[in-house]
């Protein structure tokens, strides 16, 4: 119950790229492979939350968090 | 005759997965037929695959197709919220539904107002929040009857009226609901994404073609050619209040409220451990990425001129096909949007169904026999079903705005669930006080344009919860302050 859960943090992350910088990047003309950039920005923003979600869980399994812990 | 083709696809397509589906549900539960936690929670033995496909079902419904494609076509990026949500309410899940599925385990939790009831010992607050569950869910039910009854009239033709067309959808779903619970709702759900699958490939690869462009991408890039504007907020129609803070509020009301709708938080209680949880968190997001090609067909069918009936930017995918694809074509879209609707819709009213019984039929009277409690549950169903025919023919609405009008009902009850984990001294009566208080903001029509002119493209639903979160803070700061600490605040520490 005292494991450190510091990393869950991570968490924010996507939060912080696909809501808190909407409004920057929804100034950005660029349009990269023809999309407009703020909608290449929110798919680049979903691969980021799985790799961050996969991070967060591979140090809670190192952290040896077991299959019946919340 | 070139009318009855999508017709005969979309009744072979639907007759025949729920034909496969009972199959499938009588040889799974054999073993353990017709116990309550096998009808409603799946037997708490819902593996990663499984545990996967029902989640994915509950998140691409007719409001992601039809609705994301309309939304596309009629204002441009605030289509974006797709690709916003989804993701954040993974991030979140990650924390969250672990907990929600350990307190479901640890007490033996069938239902959400299960979880309020024995979190803040108050099976009064039980009541409500069974209540305000059911309100939500039949709102969510009328999105699903708004794409079944375009379904019927696309299909069936216009000489079936609006009304009759409902009433028929309703009728479809209670019938799909009766016939199986949660398993058959499972395998049905996988028939449903293998074929949406299928469709958005073949819609995808021949859009390009359909509308001029040389490929997926020239479409996208002549649509913003053609629409100077529609690709950043606050989008096409600037007058409609969809702008950066619209998407940012909106994404995280639907982020914090994704897991809180009762047969989300139900489906947590289904998982067999939280690995299970964990590693789908993971991939779901994923799964979201397939959205670029719903907002293809929006904008390609605003390129296409296509003009639906009235206007009605939910009706644009299904006259998109309509105009420009054969009739089998139409028919397997019918068919699978029919499957989109009745999977999830089916679940929703057996949830909503079971709370009545369980959380506010039998608290209120509890000598209640088990045949008249099913009986309760079966005539409340139907009872849900006619009041979402009634709102479904009262709202002319696009699918999106009426999700973000389910996600601001369900989210009166979040601050309830986040706060019972996060904050031990949370209470039942502050609970009660930012329930009454959010709804005031959101329903009052003086609560409305106090809430509209303090922040005005805010997302109603989340203005309301943050009141509704404050109100439960200092109610319960106040109410702890007077009272002697109680067992329960041990008792819960850690659920």
């Amino acid at each position: 119950m005292n494991r450190q859960t510091g990393h869950r943090w991570l968490l924010l992350v996507p939060f912080a790229w696909q809501a808190g910088l909407a409004p920057l990047v929804n100034e950005v003309a660029t349009r990269p492979f023809g999309l407009p950039f703020p909608m290449a920005w929110q798919m680049a923003g979903i691969v980021l939350t799985s790799v961050v979600i996969g991070v967060v869980y591979a140090i809670d399994r190192r952290r040896g968090l077991r299959d019946d812990e919340p | 005759m070139s009318a009855s083709l999508p017709l005969l696809i979309c009744l072979a397509i639907v007759l025949g997965t729920v034909a496969a589906s009972l199959g499938y549900a009588r040889r799974r539960a054999a073993l353990n037929a017709h116990s309550m936690e096998e009808w409603s929670v799946g037997g708490r033995r819902f593996g990663a695959w499984i545990f996967w496909f029902v989640n994915a079902g509950e998140i691409y419904t007719t409001f992601a197709v039809l609705g994301i494609s309309g939304y596309a076509w009629a204002y441009g990026a605030p289509a974006y919220l797709a690709f916003t949500s989804v993701s954040l309410a993974c991030a979140l899940g990650y924390w969250l539904v672990p907990r929600i599925w350990h307190a479901g385990k640890r007490h033996g939790l069938v239902t959400q107002a299960d979880y309020f009831s024995r979190r803040y010992d108050a099976p009064w607050l039980g009541v409500i929040v069974g209540l305000a569950g059911i309100a939500a869910l039949v709102v969510y039910v009328q999105i699903q009857l708004t794409a079944l009854t375009l379904v019927f009239r696309v299909t069936l033709g216009a000489a079936l009226g609006p009304a009759q067309a409902a009433v028929l959808a309703a009728a479809v779903m209670l019938a799909f609901v009766y016939l199986a619970g949660l398993r058959s709702a499972a395998f049905a759900a996988g028939v449903k994404d293998v074929l949406m699958i299928a469709l958005v490939v073949l819609l995808s690869i021949t859009v390009a073609e359909k509308v001029g462009a040389s490929s997926m991408l020239d479409v996208y890039r002549r649509v913003q050619d053609l629409h100077p504007g529609i690709g950043r907020f606050p989008g096409l129609q600037p007058d409609a209040g969809l702008d950066n803070t619209w998407l940012v509020t909106a994404a995280l009301n639907v982020a914090l409220g994704t897991w809180i709708f009762p047969h989300m938080f139900q489906l947590c209680f289904a998982a067999r451990d939280a690995r299970t949880i964990r590693r789908n968190a993971i991939w779901q997001p994923l799964y979201s990425l397939s959205y670029f090609f719903i907002l293809l067909l929006g904008f390609g069918a605003l390129i296409a001129g296509t003009q639906p009936e009235g206007g009605n930017p939910n009706a644009v995918l299904l006259q998109f096909v309509v105009d420009q694809y054969p009739p089998w074509a139409v028919g397997l879209l019918a068919g699978t949007v029919c499957l989109l609707a009745l999977v999830p819709g089916s679940l929703l009213l057996l949830t909503a169904a079971s709370i009545f019984g369980r959380n506010v039929a039998l608290p209120l009277k509890p000598d209640l026999s088990d045949s008249a409690q099913v009986w309760i549950a079966r005539a409340a169903m139907v009872a849900f079903a006619a009041v979402a025919v009634w709102l479904t023919l009262t709202s002319n609405a696009s699918l999106v705005a009426i999700g973000l009008s389910a996600y601001a009902a369900i989210g009166m009850l979040a601050p309830g669930v986040f706060l019972g984990f996060l904050w031990r001294r949370t209470r039942a009566v502050g609970v009660l006080a930012g329930l009454v208080a959010g709804y005031c903001v959101l329903l009052l029509p003086a609560g409305q344009s106090l809430a509209a002119a303090a922040l005005p493209t805010w997302d109603k639903g989340l203005v309301a919860m943050g009141v509704n979160a404050l109100v439960v803070v200092a109610v319960s700061a106040f109410s702890s302050a007077i009272q002697r600490p109680t067992v329960s605040d041990t008792a819960h520490n850690g659920t």
